[in-house]
């Protein structure tokens, strides 16, 4: 596709988004769930779709990338990697155009004083001022480099958090953990490697949720996974996290939450909104649909979530290391541009 | 998971191909479902007669994209819909499904007109062979997130080591007493536990007895007798299904196929077996009773992820949900301040809904109004109604366009089918159903799947219409249906298997039962109108060849009928007659059909069945019975009867417990002489032969 051409329609390739289709209806019937494969998913989708659609610049991208951005995150309102992952790429899109407009720039000012062209990127360069619309040969390429990037950052980001673990689990401690999450699996397998090192095995114990609080007193850490980080800091995670974080605050039990930075959204949550945080499935987990009368004269609830508040949360372990709750903001602000923020 | 993934993305590459043509496909590839898109029997009357239960809401959302979603659940690439009544509906409501799902799965959408049962349909679809390998095979009415992957896997095995079991049936277990359990669907079933094979099948419908067959118990080892079963009309068939149910036409429903496979089974070795379903949901929205239950349940979300607020095309309305179980229309609903919504409630956008109404337990579709003080109560709303201040509607259901005038009582049990307006300040009785179309008397009826509004409207637009408003309130439109005509609101559940053969196929076992009454009456009009009108009787014999074709007789049948009529003969043309004008016109007929009959008695089993024909009719009418020498004498003189039948039949006496015995003994003493009188000539002529 030459670029001297009259310009194009802006259009997304068909092939593309109906393969963005076929991932939306596979994650409707849940033959994705990991959180880990969604959001590599959807980022390897995204780089299929920004090589092959038409579009003359940034901005048309832009747009084209955000529409479907809002299309998807409405099908699948609970899966927030999903969100992350579109507000990510147009994160670097915005960044690769602004880096080739500022080397033309460059490279026009070349003969004007050095210090002073220097002075003004400095001053400019992250600023609103930037024409997202010109057309860029090197577009396209830069921003399947960039999104490369981000696709190996989060293959490696299981590696990276699990390499922490000596840092934070010691001899004889006992660390308690909720449901049954990848990233805190790695972690702890870490830990198996050290403690075999020095010939200790780890002891297990499965413990029902109603003994938690019992338990906790005797727990030297707890270390938890969660679906989601608000850019609060708060945690939306597994049911009966909540229940886990608050014994554990009882207690004094510091709460450590492995997270790779792809679970961290840029969204803040609101209790009213219960229907974009939360996800209320099928209640045969709670009571068989088989069990009778009963059935149709009461109401069961089973949420998947709960919210953890972020003054329960210690530590999150990331995979570009440790970060306090009250940094999480600063974090979000790097990955995502604010006016991304909504789709 | 990453082989889940891996097989979708090869579904999505094989479609390419396929845009070039389908041969590229092989078989093992692709999993294809059948829905049958009618129901074929009048359970929605008068609702159906406008639009086809699979395309009704069903918390505002049509029937068939559940069961479609439910199919794309299980991996299905290929769906057929297969549909009769109100097809035109159908496929437009298709071709925009279609489109939206061209990326994951291939729906085409078949039609008939002549298709009154699922046999019909299951025969067509054989003769048009698109099946190519095992199927799925739903009904369109189903709401289940069943996951199919285990029952399928499980079915291919079955089948690659033995190709003689034919279907999987899916049975959801659910309780007895269980909401989700309807009378009419009830079952009991007789299944192996070792291999999951169903032994026996039966309905149970009301009958306090049930009788297995003892075989089932002597040839195996263990029997599971299970009452706690729900058939979900979700079967995964081998493409032998289709073939058999073209193999046996008289194949209506599914359970006929049951019946015939299991009766059969030691004959052909066809096995059926059954998946059991625990955790899932998977019931089929079959009547009134369930449409209800089944709403419920979506409600309560037993279906997730087939719940209102989880958006399955970027097209559909999104709802918001909030605790207990309200679920609000994401644009544009007005909900006056003093309004109650207490629970299990959901309305559709562009609502509104006025001060002080109260709602509980319903579904109100898109755009309605809802005036003050209204009260709705376990009811089902559906599109674009209006309802004005002061009503109180009660555990009914009223379809697109209602509209309700002020102070108007709906109570438990109402239907108010299309465009139906009531009111202003009427009470409406329990159990009515009110519909713009006019009904048929219950002969005229045709079920769901033959669309009757063409007719209909023309009928409406000659006579100018007189609506039912003594009922309906001064400003009401549309007719009563009275409750004869479906029979079988709620409570009132007769067995489905005996009504939908009765309704669908009256005509055809009318004819059964009547076939041999008309075959003779259509034999005798011929013999005496042809004695009458001096016919040659070459072409009375071309008239009953004809009657013997259409009515599938053998010969033996004709000589028979011929002689009973003939028989029959001086009785009905004149009522007092003595013996005498018996004989002569018992002579003069015999003789005038005499190559007739010979024609069709040619051989001695034919003619002996002509004489107990005759012994019959003797043994009823006193008349001729004294007449029975004198009429075999007759027939031997013409050559009609030859001597070794009259003698076979004379020895061939009916067994002791006859009842008649003593009668045929009384009849054979008469016939004495002309016997012996036989035996003495034929002895004479042996003796002149020597």
């Amino acid at each position: 596709m030459s670029r001297n051409k009259p310009p194009l329609t802006p259009h997304l390739d068909s092939d593309a988004h109906d393969h963005m289709n076929t991932f939306l209806v596979e994650l409707k019937h849940g033959h994705v769930s990991s959180s880990y494969h969604i959001a590599k998913r959807t980022t390897s989708l995204l780089r299929n779709m920004i090589s092959h659609s038409r579009y003359n610049n940034a901005k048309e991208l832009m747009e084209l990338i955000s529409t479907e951005g809002k299309r998807v995150t409405e099908t699948v309102p609970s899966e927030t990697a999903v969100g992350n992952m579109f507000k990510r790429v147009l994160r670097s899109i915005r960044e690769e155009a602004a880096s080739i407009q500022k080397s033309q720039e460059a490279h026009k000012n070349l003969e004007e004083d050095e210090l002073q062209s220097t002075l003004h990127n400095l001053l400019f360069s992250a600023g609103p001022g930037h024409d997202l619309t010109a057309p860029s040969s090197q577009l396209r390429g830069r921003i399947i480099e960039s999104i490369g990037e981000i696709l190996t950052e989060l293959e490696q980001s299981g590696e990276n958090i699990a390499a922490q673990s000596l840092e934070h689990i010691h001899s004889n401690e006992v660390i308690m953990t909720i449901g049954k999450s990848k990233t805190v699996e790695a972690f702890l397998k870490g830990q198996e490697l050290a403690k075999s090192l020095s010939k200790d095995g780890i002891d297990t114990t499965v413990i029902t949720d109603s003994a938690i609080f019992a338990m906790m007193s005797r727990v030297n850490k707890v270390i938890i996974g969660t679906h989601t980080v608000m850019a609060n800091g708060g945690l939306k995670a597994i049911n009966g996290a909540y229940c886990i974080a608050g014994a554990a605050k009882h207690h004094s039990v510091p709460v450590i939450v492995c997270t790779a930075t792809y679970k961290f959204s840029p969204n803040y949550v609101c209790s009213y909104d219960q229907h974009s945080f939360n996800k209320i499935v099928c209640p045969h987990d709670v009571m068989k649909y088989s069990e009778g009368s009963i059935v149709s004269k009461v109401h069961l609830r089973n949420p998947v979530f709960d919210y953890v508040p972020p003054e329960l949360v210690e530590l999150f372990i990331t995979n570009t290391g440790g970060i306090a709750p009250s940094y999480v903001y600063r974090l979000v602000r790097e990955m995502y541009h604010p006016d991304d923020v909504e789709l | 998971m990453a082989s889940t993934k891996a097989g979708h993305h090869g579904g999505g590459k094989g479609k390419k191909k396929a845009a070039g043509g389908d041969e590229t496909w092989t078989t093992e590839d692709i999993l294809q479902a059948v829905i049958i898109g009618d129901s074929f029997n009048f359970r929605f009357l008068p609702v159906t007669h406008e639009k086809p239960r699979t395309l009704l809401p069903l918390v505002n959302r049509p029937l068939l994209d559940y069961t479609i979603d439910f199919l794309l659940h299980a991996g299905v690439q290929d769906i057929f819909v297969y549909c009769c009544a109100h097809c035109d509906q159908i496929t437009a409501h298709m071709q925009q499904k279609i489109r939206s799902l061209k990326h994951c799965c291939n729906i085409k959408t078949m039609k008939s007109d002549r298709a009154l049962s699922l046999g019909d349909a299951l025969r067509d679809i054989e003769n048009q062979a698109v099946i190519k390998s095992d199927f799925i095979l739903v009904s369109g009415d189903l709401v289940s997130n069943m996951k199919l992957q285990k029952a399928l896997e499980e079915h291919k095995q079955r089948r690659k080591n033995d190709k003689m079991s034919v279907m999987t049936m899916i049975l959801k277990e659910s309780a007895p007493g269980h909401r989700s359990r309807c009378s009419e669907e009830d079952m009991i079933a007789a299944i192996d536990p070792k291999n999951n094979r169903l032994l026996h099948y039966q309905m149970t419908r009301n009958h306090t007895k049930v009788s297995f067959p003892a075989s089932i118990f002597l040839e195996n080892r263990g029997v599971h007798l299970r009452y706690d079963l729900l058939d979900c009309h979700v079967s995964i068939c081998s493409p032998q299904v289709t073939q058999l149910f073209t193999d046996n036409f008289d194949y209506q429903t599914i359970y006929d196929f049951i019946r015939g496979i299991l009766i059969s089974e030691e004959i052909t070795g066809h096995q059926i077996h059954t998946y059991t379903v625990t955790d899932e949901y998977a019931v089929r929205v079959s009547n009134l009773h369930m449409y209800d239950a089944v709403s419920k349940d979506v409600i309560h979300r037993w279906s997730y992820p087939l719940v209102p607020d989880e958006k399955h095309t970027s097209k559909e309305e999104s709802y918001t949900i909030s605790q207990p179980n309200i679920y609000l229309g994401a644009v544009n609903v007005i909900l006056a301040r003093s309004c109650v919504l207490s629970e299990d409630v959901v309305i559709g956008s562009h609502c509104s809904v006025g001060e002080g109404t109260q709602i509980k337990s319903s579904v109100i579709g898109n755009g309605c109004k809802i005036g003050n003080n209204v009260i709705i109560k376990d009811s089902y709303v559906w599109n674009n109604v209006i309802i004005d201040d002061d009503c109180c509607i009660i555990n009914s259901l009223l379809c697109d366009d209602c509209r309700i005038k002020r102070k108007v009582n709906i109570n438990s049990g109402c239907l108010l089918s299309f465009g139906v307006v009531i009111g202003p300040d009427v009470t409406l009785e329990e159990n009515s159903r009110f519909s713009c179309q006019k009904p048929k008397p219950k002969h005229l009826m045709e079920n769901d799947n033959t669309t009757g509004i063409g007719t209909e409207q023309n009928e409406e637009a000659e006579d100018i219409p007189n609506y039912d408003r003594a009922i309906l309130g001064p400003e009401g439109i549309g007719y009563v249906w009275q409750p004869e005509l479906f029979n079988d609101y709620m409570e009132d559940e007769r067995g489905s298997l005996h009504s939908e053969d009765s309704d669908s196929d009256s005509a055809a076992n009318g004819f059964e039962i009547d076939d041999e009454d008309q075959f003779h009456s259509e034999v005798s009009e011929s013999i005496r109108q042809g004695f009458a009108d001096k016919t040659p009787a070459e072409n009375i014999i071309y008239e009953l060849n004809g009657s013997k074709f259409a009515y599938n007789r053998t010969v033996a049948d004709v000589a028979q009928s011929v002689v009973l009529a003939i028989m029959d003969g001086p009785s009905s043309s004149s009522a007092k007659a003595d013996n005498n004008s018996y004989l002569s016109y018992y002579k003069e007929v015999f003789s005038y059909y005499k190559t007739l009959i010979e024609n069709y008695a040619k051989t001695a089993s034919c003619q002996i069945g002509c004489l107990e024909a005759i012994e019959d009719y003797c043994l009823e009418n006193s008349t001729v019975f004294h007449l029975i020498q004198k009429i075999l004498l007759m027939l031997y003189n013409l050559d009609i009867i030859e001597e070794l039948p009259i003698q076979r039949w004379f020895t061939n006496l009916p067994p002791e417990s006859d009842e008649t015995l003593s009668q045929r003994k009384r009849l054979r003493e008469l016939v004495q002489p002309f016997i012996s009188w036989l035996n003495e000539a034929e002895e004479e002529s042996s003796e002149d032969d020597e």
